[in-house]
Formats: C-alpha cells, structure tokens, sequence
C-alpha cells in the first residue's frame, strides 16, 4: 500500500498541485468527551506539523423526555499534552432541533449559556482561544434561529476571538438558498455525502458520484472564507427493521469475524454489509437477529479522490475529522502528507 | 439534610448522561419523525408505574405528570412524614429538610428537650409542625443529621445549570467523609444511619473516588438494618453503580442500575441513562448477578428500552421469566404502539408526508403482527399475566390492526361485559374501548355502499368521536382512502385536501365527480368543503369555472365556453375580470396593465373564438384585418400565459420559483400538493396565432411585432424544452439554438427599418445579441 502511494506521489503532485494552492496548515479535531492525550497521538501531530487541534467541548441538544435545551458531554480535561506548541479551538456540537421554535429571548439565554460553558472548559487548557467553532446542521426551518444565534454570539465573544461555522457541502453549493452564516470563516466539511438512510446504498462518509453533485456547478466564491475539514473517521451503520436505527462509532472488525453473530452479506473497498444471526452486544449495544450492519470507512484510496475532487483552495487550514488510534495506525503521517500534499503547506 | 437530597438525577457529577442526539453512537440524526396516527391511551396501564415514559413515548402527557414533578424530593419528604408517624405537615417538612439554614437548625439544636421553648424558635420556623416535633422530642440524632447534611450539600450539590463543571474540594469533601463515619458509628437509628451512609457515599463519588466509593458501600450498608425500606439505599445504590462503571465494572453497574431503575421512581431517569452493557460477557455476568427471575426480567426490560427493541422474542423471555411482571406490559404496549403506526398510517399520509421509504408494512411488520397476536393470545390463554383485562383489550385492538374486524368486535363485546364502571382503572379501559370501536367503525366504512356519507355521519354522531381530537382527521384520511376506491376521485381530493388543491393540478374526474355532487337536491358535502351554505348555484359556479379554466389551459376553448354556460347569470356576475388583449413586451409578471376592456373568463374565451373566426373569414378574402385578429389572439394567449402578466385567468396558482426549472415542466413538485402544481407553460397556441399574423399580414409594422411574438415564443418553448440546459433565472442573456434563432434574425435582417423595430431594440436590450 505504501508502495504504491510513494510511487504515485509524484504523479499526483504534478497533477494536482498546479490547481491548488499548497498553503494550507493541518489541523485535527478532537472529538472525544475526554481530553486525555497520549504520547503516540502527540507525535503524531507533530510528525504532520499540526498548528492547531479543534476541540468538542460539549454538545448542546434538547433532552429526550423534557425537551429542556441542556449540554452533554461536557469536555473532561485529564491530559493537555496535545495542545502543547499548538493552538486549540472549542466546538461546540448543537443538535439542529435545538433552534426549532426557540425565542429571541432563549437564544440570547443559550449563547450566553454556551460561553459559560466553554470558559468554564477554557480554564482548565493551558492556553486561551482565539476561535470559536458551531456545528450545526441547520435547515431551512431553522436557519434564521441558529444565525441569530451566532450573531448573539459574536456580540458576547471578546475582541480578538473569531467565531467560525461548519459549512455542510449543499450549504456550500447553494449559499443563495441556504443563506451564509454570520461568522467570521467557515469550515467546509467535505463527507457526509452519500446515503446513510437506505442499507443497500454505498459509504455515505463519502461517495464520489453524490459529491461531485455539490462540487459540479458551485459558485466560484463562497461569501465567507473557507477552510476544508477532510473525513478520516469510520462507523457501523445499524438498521433495524429496514430503518436506520443506531450509529456506532469505529468498526470493531475483530468482533465482526466472528460468523456465529454475525454474517458477511458483502464486501466493498470501503463498505461491508453483516446481518446480525444472533442477539448480542457489540461495541454497547444491544444486537438482535436480522438486525443490519453497514461498516463504512475511509480508505487512503478515496481520501486520495476526496482530495482530487475537493475544488477548493483552502483559506488557512486543512482540518482532519478526527483524531483517534484507529486513524493513527491507518494513515501515517508520511501517508497523509503525500495525499494532501495539494493543500498541505511543505515543511 | 437535603438541600442535600436536592441532588438531581445524575449519579455521576462529571459525565453527562448519554447525549440524546449528540454523539454518534447514541443517535441517529436521521430519524424522522413519524406520521400517523395512536389510539392508545396511556391511561390503561399503570399510572404510579413511573418507567413508562422510557417505554412509551406520550411525551406531553408523561411531561405533565411525570417529569415537571421533583419525584425525589417528594420521595424523601414523605419517607420523613411516615417516620414521624404521619404528623408533620409536608411544606413544614420540606421548609426544614430542603429550606433552612445553618443557623436555624441550629437554633433548633439549643432549644431541643427544653420545655415550651416555642416562642425562641427562630422567626421563619414557628408554627412549623416538624421543627416543633424536633424539640419536643429532643431529636437531637435528627437534628445533628441535618446540620450534618446541610454542610455537606455544597460540595455534592451541582453548581449553576448543568453547564459547567463544578471544582471539587476534595481534601474537605473527605474531611467530612471521617466526619460522617464518626457520626454513622455513633447513632443508633438505623433510618439516620442508612443516612449517614448516603452521605459518604456521595461524597466519595463526587470526589471521584471510585474505589473508596465501593469501599464505604460495602463497608456500611450490611450494617444498616433494612428491614424497613427506605429510598435512601437505592440512591446510595445509585452511586456505587457510577463508581462501579468507571471502574470497568460494567457487568455489576449494570445490574445495580437495573434494581434502582425496579425500585426507585427518582432515580429512574438517571438509572436508564446509565445503563451500560458492552458486551456479550458483560450481559452474562449481569444475569448471573441476578437474585430471581423478576429481576433477569427487569434486566431484559431494561435492555429492550435502552434499545428500543420491543421484540416479540424479548417478550417473550421476560415472560417466561416473570408472566405478571409489572413492566412487560408496558413493554406490550409500547409494542402494539410500533405495530399501530404502521398498520393505521394512511394513503393519505403517504400522499402528504411521501410513502414509508422502507415499506415496513410489506417487509416486517406482518410478520411482528402476527406473532404479537399470538403472543397475547397465548399471554390470556395461560392466564398468568397480571391485568388480563388490558392483554384482552390489546388483543382486540391487533385484531381491528389486522382487519379481522369481527373477532376485534366479539373481543371487545367481551371485554365490555367485564368491566364495571365502579371501579377506575375499568372506567379508563371503558372510554379506551370506546375509542377503538369508534376506530372499528372507520375502518369498517364501506366504499361500494351508496350509503358512505351516512355512515360516517353515524360515526361522528359516537359521544367517543368527538373526545378524542386525532378521530375526525383519521375519518376524513379513511374517507378519502374509501371515496378514491368507490369511483369518487373528486370527494377523495376535497376530503382529504383543501378546496385549492383542486386548483394546483386540476384533473377532470375529480372536477366532474364534484359537479355531479353538486347536482344533488342537498349537496350538503360541498358545502362543508367550500364552506358555502344555501348556495348550490354559487358552489356549482366555482366548479364550473374550474373545470373551464381547465379545458380553457389545455387548449379547448370551445369545451371551456360550453361549461362556462353551466354557470347562471347571478354567478357569472360576480366573476373576476382580466384584460389579456394588451400589448407588453417585457418579461415582467406582476405589473399593472391598463385597458378598458375587462372580461371575466368566459368573455375572453367568447372572444376569441369570435376572433378566430373573424379572422378566418378575413384570411379567406385577403382582409388585412386577418393579421390584427390573429395578433390579438396570440396576445391574449402568451398573456394568459405562465410567461405573461394575466397568467390567473388561466391557471389557479403560479409559482414564481419554477421560472428556475422550467425544463422539467409542466406539473413541478409543490408543497402540500402530492399531484404537483402544472404550470400553463404551453405557449403553441400564441406561437400559432403569431404565425398566423406574420403570414398575414400586409402591414411591415405588425409584421415585425408578429415576428418578433414569434421569436419570444420559441425562446419559452426552447426554456421549457427538457433539453434546455438554460437557467431563466440567470442574468445571463441565454444562448439560443439555431432552431430558436430564426425569427429574430429575420427580425433583424428584415425589419431594421421600422418603427417598431427601432423601439424594441432600445426596450430590449438583449436583442441585438440575437441577430
């Protein structure tokens, strides 16, 4: 495999770097509910010149039997080693039903809410923040909530701290109709693309037909400017009764051979599909017979194509989604430098 | 003590519970919500069963009675109350377990044992009927404990709203950990001591100590003597299966959460949201820990809620474990709940909301039917199951889902006998009853009946149809579905749709099923729709003008002048009028026109059929006035046009966002109109009256107008041509097909020279692009 990639590296360079600007810096995000960095990941970071790591520091949602707006998963801070010699960012994940039928006045109270939380969070990192990033899904429905939202934001955040947006791909394409969030840069995140409700379908992380949909015919400029989060995460998709029930982060492939629970019903580069033969418990939870599994992943193949395919000139950073060991051990550094080596600034 | 129990509902200060649609692995963010309709009360079971609600999602109801109540605090009040043989008053108890301060207890301390010391109470606590037991009875066990408490309540309490992290000061938390055993030791009441034991224990938790946390549990609750039960153990139960989980413990936690979740309404919530099995070995482990039947059932309960899998298996297993379990059957009824969202769902909600993408009905949910029934009927047969009344209701109620009405209707007979209005739970299963035959007699509305509408008018006159909301629109879906399969395609739409969606894409079987309605001596059904009373004439007149307007669009004026005749003079009075005759050449759809001649719609046809002909005759004899006629015709019809500014005297409803997709024309997807919205986009009856005229005429001016209509013309043909790859809604002077073209470079070659010419070149400024 990485024969290969350091045979083609010179090809791809050639071929791609006279499009795109190579002045980009990487970054990762952190998206654990616990910030307990190893040496390994560390290393890592620095071995791909890592200037900043984006850090969730808590998800925002409604609860499920009150339908009171309350966060989850409140970043613990245990080990700050990966912020050493780097620059860190809050997240913040807010769930889009969060802004269906919000009052003016409850969207004041949630930003201020929200910057709470995240100084609260912010004094226990070695360094302070100079950005503030919101992901959020948001809709038609809930458009003029959430960007009302950021605007209370932006007026609360001090001089000097920017506020950034995620930028979903059909939010990119059609910025007229989806309109342009308030903020001061945006995030373009470039997965999420293919079909994740139907179980027939392939990997939805990334699907190079549905996306070159999104890149084919988009406006030159996008309002804002723009950096590129790329996908290097995996998950298990879990249908039941032929509906998308549960998404399972990671693929526990060692649990997955086991041919007494579960059976092979194909394989694709990078998407298998199972169904479950006997109730079990996989990775926390509960399987029963007939229940449908979908694992997708990103292969350095179709990183390779993300990358070819995302016609975008990143603003300052390329941001990998996201840190973890499954990701260090699947793509190496050197590996994930000659991919994105159109983007990536040489060291 | 219990600014103290105000501990809220998570056992682990520092993890948040589960995210209910966060992370990845406890959501699908894809969910959609589900269209279709419920008649299960949740009145039929259990009221006080306080786990419903994870089972069962009537979330407003369980929001009022459930979870906008603080279950804790009045748990612990009233455990007060009954230690003190039911004397205190409540708010008494709560102002002093939940209210007071330090130094009121205190106080309360200094005066205990000492006669008439009343009138030394502090202030806020005379009169207060626990505070005066208190000192009267010199509690001082009690009164320490709550002093005790209170100090400890700062350092376990969560600070703020939830949304930060609060800091701990652990050196103090376990100064008064010591404190607390010393306490423990020393006090004799076991319901202070279990207390005192609670206390620690939370504290050890909250300090992050996971091991001291299992340690003290041990430690101090085999010496609690428990033969009197006390909701203080299962919070203290709470804690040590947090500290169990985070030491890898899961096996343990999770059975410990599953006896808090049987045992403890308050910490129910927590309980659910923390129960954690990862694996296979884990779950046997659990098992194994499990001291009867009753409780593998509550664990299997617990993991068919947690994963909302309410499988007929699952059912299963929990009953062969434990038949009268007081949760299987809401387990039961949240699996009927499943099955009825299918069955009950609705052509028309496939219609409005789009088919069931994954066609459940079809694939599983027969089969999960079929064994469910089995399984109730198996359930009653054994007669094992703890409220046999409500297995039989829910057998009655899969039969009505199944469509075997007539065993649903002996079932329910049955069961009707054997209730008895005296006793309440039977009144709640009585008006649930009475809703599922109302709903027994919806489905049972026949569609080959000439009858149709009385019997759903002897279906609304059920005192039970008018109590429950969700009955009328399920009627009118039912109705719709059954007036569709009688050959009634027009009742179908109106009953199920407002009268405009008539007008989005008219269809000639629903209009003329309408008009022969309307021709009953009392069209009773119409007027409900148009909401028009005592006017057969005028709702005959909306109909008919409908259906011209129709004829009209799709190019039969002479159909369209014959229906407009149907209409009386009275109505034709009141008709809107339009002026399609004017002459305006730009693209600009709403603007104001002037012309003196107004016409309601059936003038117009009427006109230009009478210029047709005039203009026939003239061609026949070389009259020049053949050109004029031709060009008014074509002017009317390319502004009656969805391209001109009268387009609404032929359509009903204009879209202005489909000018961005023409090519996929003409009947464009809407909103709330499953059929679409069809766009009179056809411009070939203009575009032939135009070249009619230019061939006619004898006059270089209107010959250059009729060209130059030509040419505009088969640019809209070329926009809506599937081919077109054109956007209209650019600002871009879009670039035409040879075949397109011809008009305006004959325009440009051959009338350069002419008024008109010369004024629309500078009106038009895209034309000179065209030559």
């Amino acid at each position: 495999m990485m024969c290969k990639y350091i045979v083609l590296l010179p090809c791809l360079a050639v071929l791609i770097s006279c499009k795109k600007r190579k002045n980009a810096e990487c970054a990762f995000y952190y998206w654990q509910t616990t910030l307990t960095g190893t040496e390994a990941q560390a290393q890592y970071l620095d071995s791909l010149y890592c200037k900043a790591l984006f850090v969730k520091v808590l998800d925002i949602g409604k609860d499920e039997f009150t339908g009171v707006i309350r966060p989850y998963a409140l970043l613990e801070v245990l080990d700050t080693r990966l912020l050493n010699n780097r620059e860190w960012v809050p997240c913040v994940f807010i769930t889009n039903e969060v802004f269906e039928g919000i009052s003016t006045e409850k969207n004041g109270w949630l930003a201020e809410r929200t910057l709470m939380a995240v100084e609260d969070i912010a004094r226990r990192m070695p360094a302070p923040y100079r950005e503030l990033q919101i992901d959020c899904d948001w809709t038609n429905g809930t458009r003029d909530a959430f960007f009302l939202y950021l605007k209370a934001l932006g007026h609360r955040l001090d001089t000097g701290i920017e506020l950034s947006a995620t930028i979903r791909l059909h939010q990119y394409k059609f910025p007229d109709r989806t309109g342009v969030p308030p903020v001061d840069r945006g995030v373009l995140m470039a997965y999420n693309t293919g079909d994740i409700v139907h179980f027939e379908r392939e990997n939805s992380i990334y699907s190079p037909q549905d996306a070159e949909k999104y890149w084919h015919g988009r406006k030159s400029t996008y309002p804002l400017p723009l950096d590129l989060a790329l996908p290097l995460f995996s998950w298990t998709l879990l249908y039941r009764d032929s509906v998308l029930h549960k998404i399972i982060p990671g693929i526990p492939w060692h649990e997955l051979a086991d041919t007494f629970r579960f059976e092979l019903l194909g394989a694709l580069p990078d998407a298998s599909r199972y169904q479950v033969v006997h109730e079990t418990f996989l990775s926390g939870h509960y399987l029963r017979p007939g229940d449908l599994l979908r694992t997708e992943e990103i292969s350095p193949e179709l990183l390779e194509k993300i990358v070819r395919q995302a016609r975008i000139n990143p603003e300052q950073r390329v941001a990998f989604f996201h840190l973890d060991t499954a990701v260090i051990n699947r793509f190496p550094p050197n590996l994930i430098k000659y991919i994105c080596a159109p983007f990536l600034q040489a060291h | 003590m219990v600014l103290l129990f105000f501990v809220v509902s998570a056992f682990y200060p520092y993890a948040a519970d589960a995210p209910a649609g966060s992370e990845q692995g406890n959501c699908n963010p894809y969910r959609k919500p589900v269209f279709s309709y419920s008649f299960l009360y949740p009145e039929v079971v259990d009221k006080k069963a306080a786990y419903a609600p994870f089972f069962i999602r009537w979330s407003k109801y369980y929001d009022d009675i459930y979870f906008k109540k603080d279950i804790q605090k009045k748990e612990n009040i009233d455990e007060w109350i009954q230690r003190f043989c039911g004397q205190p008053f409540e708010e008494d108890v709560e102002y002093v377990v939940y209210k007071a301060g330090e130094q009121e207890i205190m106080e309360l301390r200094e005066l205990s044992g000492l006669p008439n010391v009343k009138r030394f109470f502090p202030r806020s606590l005379i009169g207060n009927t626990f505070a005066e037991m208190l000192v009267e009875n010199a509690c001082t066990d009690v009164i320490d404990y709550l002093l005790f408490a209170k100090r400890c309540e700062p350092y376990v309490a969560h600070s703020g709203d939830g949304w930060t992290v609060p800091e701990r000061d652990t050196a103090a938390m376990q100064q008064l950990i010591r404190e607390g055993l010393a306490w423990f030791a020393q006090t004799e009441s076991h319901f202070i001591k279990m207390r005192y034991a609670y206390q620690v224990i939370r504290l050890a938790h909250y300090s992050g100590r996971w091991r001291q946390t299992i340690s003290l549990f041990n430690s101090l609750m085999p010496k609690v003597d428990r033969r009197k039960p006390s909701i203080i153990y299962f919070w203290a139960l709470g804690h040590l299966a947090g500290a169990l989980q985070k030491q890898g413990d899961f096996a343990e936690a999770a059975y410990r959460y599953s006896v808090v979740f049987r045992h403890s309404p308050s910490k129910r919530i927590a309980a659910f949201n923390s129960f954690r099995i990862r694996n296979d070995a884990d779950w046997e482990k659990a098992l194994r820990l499990c001291q009867n039947d009753s409780e593998k059932a509550t664990l299997l309960i617990l993991r068919s809620g947690v994963s909302q899998s309410y499988t007929v298996g699952n059912l299963r297993s929990i009953y062969a474990l434990d038949p009268a379990h007081p949760q299987l059957e809401l387990l039961l009824l949240s699996a009927v709940h499943d099955i009825e969202q299918i069955f009950l769902r609705t052509q028309v909600i496939d219609l409005k909301y789009g088919p069931d993408p994954f066609d459940r009905k079809e694939r599983t949910a027969s089969q999960q039917l079929l064994d469910l029934q089995k399984f109730t009927r198996d359930g009653i047969n054994e007669g094992k199951v703890a409220n046999p009344k409500l297995w039989e209701g829910l057998a009655g109620y899969l039969e009505l889902l199944a469509g075997d009405q007539y065993a649903a209707t002996q079932r329910f007979k049955r069961l009707r006998k054997s209730l008895n209005r005296r006793y309440a739970y039977d009144r709640e299963l009585l008006r649930q009853l009475d809703t599922w035959e109302v709903v027994l007699a919806i489905l049972a509305l026949d569609s080959r009946s000439p009858y149709l509408d009385d019997q759903a008018f002897r279906v609304r006159s059920f005192d039970a149809f008018n109590k429950d909301p969700y009955l009328e629109p399920f009627l009118l879906d039912v109705l719709a579905d059954r007036y569709a399969d009688g050959n009634h395609p027009g009742k179908a739409v109106v009953t199920a749709f407002p009268p405009k969606y008539l007008g989005y894409n008219p269809k000639l079987a629903e209009l003329d099923d309408l008009l022969r309605e309307s021709q009953k001596t009392d069209p009773e059904f119409l007027e409900k729709v148009f909401k028009i009373d005592t006017n057969p004439d005028q709702i005959r007149a909306i109909l008919l003008e409908m259906k011209g307007v129709h004829l009209f669009s799709m190019g039969q004026p002479e159909a369209a002048l014959v229906t407009f005749r149907g209409i009386t003079e009275t109505e034709r009075a009141r008709m809107t009028r339009f002026k399609p005759f004017r002459e305006v050449f730009d693209e600009r759809i709403h603007r104001p026109v002037a012309d003196s001649l107004l016409l309601t719609r059936p003038e117009i046809v009427d006109r230009i059929l009478e210029y047709d002909l005039r203009a026939r005759g003239a061609e026949a004899v070389r009259d020049p006035e053949a050109a004029l006629y031709y060009y008014l015709n074509g002017l009317a019809y390319y502004n009656m046009s969805y391209f001109g500014y009268e387009w609404h005297a032929m359509d009903y409803f204009r879209s202005g966002g489909n000018w961005e997709r023409l090519s996929r024309g003409p009947v464009f997807s809407h909103p709330g109109s499953p059929a679409g919205n069809r766009e009179n986009i056809d411009v070939s009856k203009a575009l032939f009256y135009f070249e009619k005229a230019y061939e006619t005429a004898q006059n270089r001016e209107l010959a250059a107008r009729a060209a130059f209509m030509v040419a505009r013309c088969r640019q809209k043909q070329w926009f809506t041509s599937p081919d077109c790859p054109y956007r209209p809604g650019s600002r871009q002077v879009p670039v035409l097909p040879e075949t397109h073209t011809g008009y305006y470079r004959l325009l440009h070659k051959h009338f350069s020279d002419t008024e008109f010419y010369n004024e629309i070149i500078q009106e038009c400024k895209w034309l000179k692009y065209y030559r």
